[in-house]
């Protein structure tokens, strides 16, 4: 098992107990996932998210996990952000985290964007959402329009995508885009409002389309675990 | 053992509501749920009767099934809901968001709970956008235990944001809270269990929208087996009593 959603760092709104790597490799190991796609929490919010992913590439580089690095597509000179990732680490994808840094998914350049990740042959991981926005006090998230999603999700820079953080409502009003796009997925890290969430994307025919993403440590890993596993 | 104090049957859905929750009965380990039956925010008084109704209808059918008594305060005949529902088998009472828990109407119910030693469970919520008119949050519920200190109050949702909810609470020992709902950031249970102790929290789901969350909950938030145990059904018996 592999967690597609998984962090490590500081997040600037509350505590985390736990939040380093061995935080996150002694949770996975107990439930026996093997490895996962670790991004920098810190970066989020950092002005150049460079920053945050230099102190994950030394905390995971001997480890096994994959490193993805964070962009914020609104700053300028993407391609040399790009560039010094490649200079400088060994990382697997590219996270982003529209919802935080506001801009437009359907843009020019977020399209040059998207161009530069399919050129780099790079996962590209899509925060939808970082946690629940009624708990919003001090900075509000905007979420995309989920028709800007489903644009997307026709995957039409033919990328290796995951959207992380949806809900099962917005997975299910995207349907018909994850049956046709073979290099496009889902996580399960916030499918909690369906009971018995899997048997849900079994019924809608999409459950193979979802991979298992514990939203670490902003949410509680077991619950997301019992949620994949469970239901 | 696990006692779910905290779930619902939505009157629209009622029919699907409960084969959910008697599904997750019969899934994941869980020995008892208590429900209350909602719909609309500001209900009329057949609209409660029928919630109620429902609730009981569901609590006949079967012996793990018990029922909180939705109740709304700005009613005349609150009161009598819920002589009603004690009479039935009932065993709390069930306050939502017609009205805040401080509102002056509430204090016929909260006199009436401290003589009949019902506790009362209280929605509560505090959010950045879409809180409602009279949507309780922990302030509301912190003025009210203040006035009846012998009144035993649910909080749910651990107040919504914890972060406040909590810190709102946490010297009023008649006060107890749950972590119902689809919120499980990680650390609210460890954080609530170190500012209110382990003996004033209750494992509530909020079902039907959910379950799982809240087992995963207590099972990583690193309690020791007597914590985990007060958590997931100890307290709840110690405050129902017999009415478990």
């Amino acid at each position: 098992m592999i967690d597609y959603n998984c962090m490590i760092g500081q997040w600037p709104f509350r505590y985390l107990r736990k939040n380093t790597i061995d935080d996150l490799k002694k949770v996975h190991e107990k439930h026996k996932v093997e490895s996962g796609y670790v991004s920098s929490l810190s970066s989020v919010f950092y002005n150049d998210p460079f920053e945050g992913d230099v102190k994950l590439f030394n905390e995971i580089k001997d480890s096994q996990y994959k490193m993805v690095i964070s962009m914020n597509v609104s700053l300028p000179n993407l391609y040399r952000d790009i560039k010094k990732a490649n200079d400088n680490f060994s990382y697997e994808g590219i996270r982003i985290y529209p919802s935080i840094h506001k801009y437009d998914l359907l843009g020019s350049k977020f399209n040059e964007f998207c161009h530069m990740v399919k050129e780099e042959n790079k996962k590209l991981f899509i925060s939808y959402r970082m946690g629940d926005i009624r708990l919003d006090y001090l900075y509000n998230q905007q979420l995309p329009d989920i028709s800007t999603i489903k644009v997307l999700a026709n995957n039409p820079y033919d990328l290796q995508l995951y959207l992380l953080n949806l809900k099962s409502q917005e997975i299910t009003s995207l349907q018909d885009k994850f049956i046709k796009s073979p290099n496009v997925y889902f996580d399960s890290s916030d499918i909690k409002h369906e009971t018995f969430a899997r048997e849900f994307l079994k019924k809608e025919k999409i459950d193979h389309k979802v991979v298992f993403g514990s939203f670490f440590p902003l949410y509680t890993f077991e619950s997301n675990y019992l949620i994949y596993t469970k239901t | 053992m696990i006692i779910d104090m905290h779930a619902h049957l939505w009157d629209e859905h009622d029919k699907e509501n409960r084969e959910t929750i008697t599904k997750v009965l019969d899934t994941f380990s869980i020995d008892k749920v208590f429900v209350s039956t909602l719909q609309v925010y500001y209900p009329t008084k057949e609209d409660v009767t029928r919630y109620n109704n429902k609730t009981y209808d569901f609590m006949k059918s079967d012996y793990r099934i018990g029922g909180f008594i939705y109740t709304d305060p700005v009613h005349d005949n609150s009161i009598e809901v819920i002589k009603k529902g004690l009479d039935e088998g009932f065993s709390a009472i069930k306050l939502w968001v017609s009205c805040l828990v401080d509102d002056p109407r509430v204090n016929k119910i909260a006199e009436f709970c401290i003589k009949e030693n019902l506790p009362i469970l209280t929605h509560a919520f505090k959010k950045a956008i879409g809180q409602l008119p009279y949507e309780t949050s922990a302030i509301h519920v912190r003025n009210l235990a203040l006035r009846y200190p012998e009144l035993i109050i649910i909080m749910a949702h651990l107040g919504g944001n914890s972060y406040d909810g909590i810190r709102c609470i946490s010297d009023l020992k008649n006060v107890y809270t749950d972590f119902s709902g689809t919120i499980f950031r990680g650390d609210d249970l460890a954080y609530a269990v170190e500012h209110l102790g382990a003996e004033r929290i209750l494992f509530g789901t909020d079902l039907p929208t959910g379950c799982l969350q809240c087992i995963g909950q207590v099972e990583g938030a690193n309690l020791t087996k007597e914590q985990k145990e007060m958590i997931y059904y100890k307290n709840t018996q110690r405050i129902l009593g017999v009415r478990v």
